[in-house]
């Protein structure tokens, strides 16, 4: 196997564990302390804080678009060549 | 290992990248907000029945905001209603380019504190509908559209940021002695272990006119 494939293998499997790890992650049920009140006073319930920004993800999201772009590219590149004559 | 396998293996690898790949993006850049921040369906506890059953059904209802302007900072977005997230949060619109009203609260322009919140930022780092709430001032004014096509034009009154921990709850949803629009983003540090900002950004105004 080539030097190429090699290194082609390694990026598809870096790729698809960060890329199973963030899945994970944004799907992890948020245990922050942040918990609502929601009593009823007057006659409007209470929520608690919304959260509202998700901006601290960004370089993780951006990492993982990379690798998994590259793969994809790097994917149907080999898939499209075209067999070499021996 | 034959060629055809071989194809076949890195068919289902581009594959597998392409999915996570989609999902990434539109998880961070279309649909900002962690599943447990959105809407939920579970109604405030305590809330009276009669309440509750004016929430439900007042999307559909010509008083609800579809609109708010904020011509300072260049906001024109659109308005959804939400309730409490899996947390009891108030919860969050699904996109960073709208805003989302409480539906559990007063309507703007009903006495009370009407609320909006909106998101700073989404999950790829761009900048989302209330990223430039803090540049607003004591003065500035707030329109919000109706669906019966009324126009209520609020001017700020103060604005304040908090930690996450200590904003003032009651201040922000329950003052009931003239009608009142508050709006609410997040701001400060990220906190990586939360996956949330740690402190929020609240804007009260007041009614001027309709």
């Amino acid at each position: 196997m080539s030097l190429k494939k090699h290194i082609a293998i390694a990026l598809t499997a870096i790729g698809l564990l960060a890329g199973g790890a963030v899945a994970s992650a944004q799907t992890t049920t948020d245990t922050t302390g942040v918990t609502a009140s929601t009593t009823t006073t007057g006659t409007t319930a209470t929520p608690g804080t919304p959260n509202t920004g998700a901006g601290g993800d960004a370089a993780a999201n951006w990492a993982i678009l990379a690798v998994t772009g590259i793969v994809v590219i790097g994917g149907v590149a080999y898939l499209m060549r075209k067999p070499q004559v021996q | 290992m034959t060629f055809d396998s071989k194809k076949f293996i890195a068919l289902a690898i581009v594959l597998c990248a392409a999915g996570i790949f989609s999902y990434t993006f539109l998880h961070a850049a279309v649909y900002t907000a962690n599943p447990d921040d959105l809407d939920s369906g579970i109604a405030p506890a305590g809330m009276p029945a009669a309440l509750l059953s004016d929430a439900a059904t007042s999307s559909a209802e010509a008083g609800v905001p579809v609109r708010l302007r904020i011509p300072k900072i260049g906001v024109d977005a659109n308005v959804v209603d939400v309730g409490l997230g899996k947390t009891g949060n108030m919860a969050v619109p699904y996109t960073f380019t709208d805003v989302g009203w409480y539906r559990y609260g007063p309507k703007p322009g009903q006495v009370g504190s009407a609320v909006i919140d909106g998101h700073v930022d989404n999950g790829l780092g761009t900048p989302a509908v209330f990223i430039n709430l803090t540049r607003l001032e004591p003065g500035d004014d707030l329109y919000i559209d109706t669906k019966a096509g009324e126009t209520l034009h609020f001017k700020v009154e103060e604005t304040a940021a908090y930690a996450v921990a200590d904003v003032p709850l009651q201040k922000v949803f329950n003052r009931n002695d003239m009608p009142r629009l508050t709006l609410i983003t997040c701001e400060g540090t990220w906190e990586p272990g939360q996956k949330m900002y740690d402190e929020r950004r609240v804007v009260y105004a007041v009614l001027q006119s309709s």
